[in-house]
């Protein structure tokens, strides 16, 4: 099987946050296998971190999503050029009353691995969820 | 209600033309379609992108096509770019009237792709400019 | 991609795609013109049920096979719904072909 790509890029604004869930959530249909809404919350999170944090919720810049699949694993990458926050994401969940702090332990609940990558100014979040093996 | 874009880009592989009409029938979903409208929507654009891909880039890949989705509150524009073979020009004015149903041994898969444009956006234009082809879908979102 | 089985004279081709679309109708087209000229002057059920979407390359073939059964050819659809029929009412081929809810109902 090859790899199927697709790239979704949208201003930093959270009322366009929803446009790549729905996107991404479309093309779940590709992976009947996994959970779809996992999928789609975990890439929901990584981009609101993205905006939120990486631009202070600052429209005007780009977040970039690539979505690719191959036989073994989806792939989504979230892409910034923002601010280069402490990009480890926790995998506790905060105290129960604290407001915030829990995108982070909700992303490593829907995918298998997390990782960030830096390249000069390009930050990624790669988010990545094996394919069961029939 | 400002506009909301996004951009969604792929290589100029018919595979990805798939990928395209997914995305696009979970983006309608954020609409108020139905789910002929959405479905019609989702078949237009795929019309629309194979076009590309095949008439515009040869069915050659490597070549970048994208497309931006953008909602307000009345309509729904989806516009199309290439960077390969532009339409002749008057061809999206042409007569473009369906097979007729009397004859359809003589059925030009060539030509559907504008006529079931036509059937399912309420506008389609196009423009070249400068070497950037854009083909423009634009459909309402409320009855006007 | 297709699984046949035979109904007395009749053959069924139950197509296994969800969308048929221009990344496999061109192969879908060779399994099913070699599947006819194996299988010549059989009456022809497609089984279109597990179809979601079907773009005009789709529509090509169904329609490729009209032309090469001819007049005298014997094609029927069964399962054609949602997205699928849309696509058939718009290019308004949904009067060209008969189509049938179910294999059971077009064997009838």
């Amino acid at each position: 099987m090859v790899d199927q790509t697709i790239t979704f890029t949208i201003e930093s604004r959270l009322e366009n946050v929803a446009l790549v869930g729905e996107a991404v959530l479309g093309l779940c249909a590709l992976t009947p296998q996994l959970d779809s809404n996992q999928i789609r919350m975990a890439v929901i999170e990584g981009i609101n971190n993205a905006v939120l944090h990486a631009y202070h919720n600052e429209p005007g810049h780009l977040v970039q999503v690539t979505w690719c699949l191959n036989a073994d694993s989806l792939r989504i990458d979230i892409t910034d050029w923002g601010h280069p926050l402490g990009r480890e994401l926790s995998r506790q969940w905060p105290d129960e009353h604290q407001e915030g702090g829990r995108g982070g332990p909700l992303m490593w609940t829907c995918v298998d691995d997390l990782r960030w990558h830096q390249q000069g100014d390009t930050k990624t979040l790669s988010l990545c969820k094996r394919l069961p093996r029939c | 209600m400002s506009t909301k874009t996004i951009t969604l880009t792929i290589d100029s592989q018919l595979e990805n033309s798939r990928l395209v009409g997914l995305a696009i029938r979970g983006l309608c979903q954020l609409l108020p379609f139905d789910t002929e409208q959405t479905e019609g929507t989702e078949l237009g654009v795929v019309e629309a992108v194979n076009h590309t891909i095949t008439q515009a880039y040869g069915n050659e890949a490597g070549n970048e096509l994208s497309l931006d989705f953008s909602v307000d509150d009345d309509h729904l524009e989806i516009q199309i770019y290439d960077t390969g073979k532009a339409l002749e020009p008057g061809r999206l004015e042409a007569d473009t009237e369906l097979l007729p149903t009397e004859d359809p041994m003589s059925w030009n898969e060539a030509d559907s792709w504008l006529a079931i444009l036509r059937q399912t956006m309420d506008r389609v234009d196009y423009y070249s400019v400068g070497g950037l082809n854009t083909l423009v879908l634009r459909k309402r979102l409320v009855a006007s | 991609m297709i699984e046949t089985h035979s109904h007395g004279d009749t053959l069924v081709v139950r197509i296994h795609e969800k969308r048929l679309d221009a990344s496999i109708s061109p192969a879908l087209k060779v399994e099913l013109w070699d599947l006819v000229a194996q299988h010549a002057n059989r009456p022809l059920i497609l089984d279109l049920g597990e179809a979601e979407f079907m773009d005009s390359s789709g529509l090509g073939v169904m329609i490729s096979l009209l032309k090469l059964l001819g007049a005298e050819g014997d094609l029927k659809l069964t399962g054609v719904q949602g997205a699928v029929a849309q696509t058939f009412k718009l290019t308004r081929m949904d009067r060209v072909f008969p189509m049938y809810p179910d294999v059971d109902a077009a064997l009838a």
